[in-house]
């Protein structure tokens, strides 16, 4: 710490030894929430359980099984394959690959931090908003058709709070680093993303039952067809993707395997451009 | 005096465009000015210094250690980048705050080390404004204060003094010579003769990534005597500045611009850059900026170099 003493500079203490990265995921979080894209994601995020809302309202539901049907309909149509990977696509994407193109990084390097703990500390940040706000809609739609008159049962419910709640956070987590590792190669990564996901998880979810799928999605369905006890999932799943689904543990494995593939990638294309960024400087 | 920055046979390459070739130097403790054109290897050099980059080939060590990959040497250094890049929403004191943070301070200390620099750069009234309401002299000033704010031993400073105005511009350089004084080390880079000329005698000179003089500023300003010199000075007050300019010796020319700035030829730049602040301060005339057009190391090296500019 400095003090100024007329006009002398003494040094009165060296800076302390508090974790830097702890502030820069902190700060992350702050850029996630604040940004002009989050009203966006706020709203994507929101979808699912307006569209709860409106459905237990207007639909004529007699049962708990059908309050179950359209729950996990909704998780599996609209959050997992819109709102969730386009949320990500908004807030996470961009936020190392920014540092980079809007030259804040050289602020983050020239600090102590490694490039690897600046770029997992920003993923960390964005990915614990991104996860907060989406377990947070969730937990709105199992609210949604958890209670009333022909609200889901107590197993049912159960299931429908764990497997929603775990398949949403990790679906987070996965989307995050997939569309941080697009934002990092692409220049234009928005309509590269939007044509990731047009492509890996709608058009290849219309594939025939049964073919096994390397797509997000698939292992999301997959690991929550192994981690959720609830046999309306369960049939709904087999409907869609008969004997095609993978073993939770397989499919964990895979997601785990994307995620720290996206970010060792996303390290290797960060010195590349830091690279080229100079050399143009110098050109 | 003291080597803190040594330079052995020093090259980068970024494919098949040089940065930096085979330079070799000492730089000591105290203030020492790096000039060269735009794209000369200055900027590659001070990233060089400060772990951004590693070298392709040679060696660079700061305070006898190598600073690439090397996050605890980064705590004795400040660096203020040449680029007008800020993150979006923050204040000046948020901004300022954060990195000091980032330098390992705990929640009050960073508190109080970010007012202590902003107050050293002069924003102390403007540090509750967000960034992006500053002037590019404000924006410079706390870039600067960022730099200063976990009180480095070596200050590495990449063109601090482009967009300040006059009395701004007096203010940081006694700052940067204050802080010599009292034992730091502090790298300026510029590609302005007279603006390194106000701050130290001891210099690098760097011209398509080569070490072509080093040492004392006063060899290289005496190949410029006798030429003159453009001035851009930004003020809606140009006439009356041009009115209180005129008499002096120095000033060859004037002449008020269609934004009512002045830009005026002197046989000497660093005699103007001594009395403008006085004038401008005396006769109540707002300045924004003041620049040289002209790019006088380009004569320097057509010298040193023997090559046509």
């Amino acid at each position: 710490m400095n003090s100024d003493q007329g006009d002398t500079l003494v040094a009165t203490s060296p800076p302390g030894r508090w974790p830097p990265w702890s502030t820069l995921v902190r700060f992350a979080v702050r850029q996630t929430l604040r940004s002009r894209r989050a009203v966006l994601v706020y709203l994507l995020l929101a979808l699912p359980p307006v569209v709860g809302i409106i459905t237990v309202h207007a639909a004529d539901i007699s049962d708990a099984r059908t309050s179950a049907q359209i729950y996990w309909g909704l998780t599996l149509a609209m959050m997992l394959t819109a709102s969730l990977p386009l949320a990500a696509m908004l807030s996470c994407g961009p936020l190392v690959s920014n540092e980079v193109s809007d030259g804040t990084l050289v602020y983050l390097l020239t600090r102590r931090l490694s490039r690897q703990s600046v770029l997992l500390a920003k993923f960390l940040g964005a990915v614990f908003s991104l996860v907060a706000v989406s377990v947070l809609s969730q937990a709105l739609l199992v609210v949604t058709f958890a209670f009333g008159r022909y609200g889901l049962t107590g197993a049912e419910r159960g299931a429908a709070l764990v497997g929603g709640f775990a398949i949403v956070a990790v679906g987070a987590v996965v989307f995050a680093a997939v569309f941080n590792v697009i934002s990092m190669i692409f220049r234009k990564p928005l309509a590269v993303g939007v044509g990731f996901l047009i492509v890996t998880e709608w058009i290849f979810l219309t594939l025939p039952v049964g073919i096994r799928r390397l797509t997000v999605g698939y292992h999301l369905r997959s690991l929550l067809n192994g981690i959720t006890d609830s046999p309306i999932l369960r049939s709904m799943l087999a409907e869609r993707a008969g004997d095609g689904l993978w073993s939770a543990g397989a499919s964990g494995g895979i997601l785990v395997a994307i995620v720290a593939g996206a970010l060792t990638t996303s390290a290797i294309i960060m010195m590349w451009r830091e690279f080229t960024q100079a050399r143009e400087e110098e050109r | 005096m003291a080597v803190v920055v040594e330079l052995r046979e020093l090259s980068k390459w970024y494919g098949e465009v040089m940065g930096l070739n085979n330079v070799t130097a000492s730089i000591p403790s105290g203030i020492t000015g790096l000039l060269g054109q735009n794209g000369a290897g200055k900027t590659t050099l001070l990233a060089l210094a400060t772990g951004q980059l590693r070298p392709s080939r040679g060696e660079i060590r700061v305070f006898g250690e190598r600073p690439w990959n090397n996050t605890a040497l980064l705590s004795r250094i400040g660096y203020c980048p040449e680029g007008d890049s800020f993150w979006s929403g923050l204040t000046g004191r948020e901004f300022v705050r954060m990195l000091a943070r980032l330098s390992g301070m705990k929640r009050r200390q960073a508190d109080r080390a970010a007012e202590w620099a902003i107050e050293q750069v002069g924003m102390t009234e403007h540090m509750g404004r967000r960034i992006a309401e500053y002037s590019r002299g404000m924006r410079q000033r706390t870039k600067i204060a960022q730099a200063l704010v976990h009180d480095p031993e070596l200050l590495i400073l990449d063109e601090p003094l482009s967009g300040t105005d006059p009395v701004v511009r007096a203010d940081l350089i006694n700052l940067f010579k204050r802080m010599a004084e009292e034992g730091k080390t502090v790298i300026v880079s510029s590609h302005v003769l007279h603006e390194v000329a106000a701050m130290t005698e001891n210099i690098l000179l760097i011209d398509h990534g080569q070490l072509v003089a080093d040492g004392n500023i006063h060899e290289v300003r005496s190949l410029l005597e006798g030429q003159r010199q453009r001035i851009a000075i930004g003020t809606p007050a140009g006439r009356k500045l041009a009115t209180l300019l005129a008499p002096k010796e120095y000033i060859i020319s004037l002449a008020i611009q269609e934004d009512g700035g002045l830009l005026l030829h002197t046989s000497d730049p660093e005699r103007l850059q001594q009395e403008l602040p006085r004038i401008l301060l005396d006769n109540d005339i707002p300045c924004s900026e003041m620049a040289s057009p002209d790019d006088n190391i380009r004569a320097v090296f057509g010298y040193l170099t023997r090559r046509p500019q």
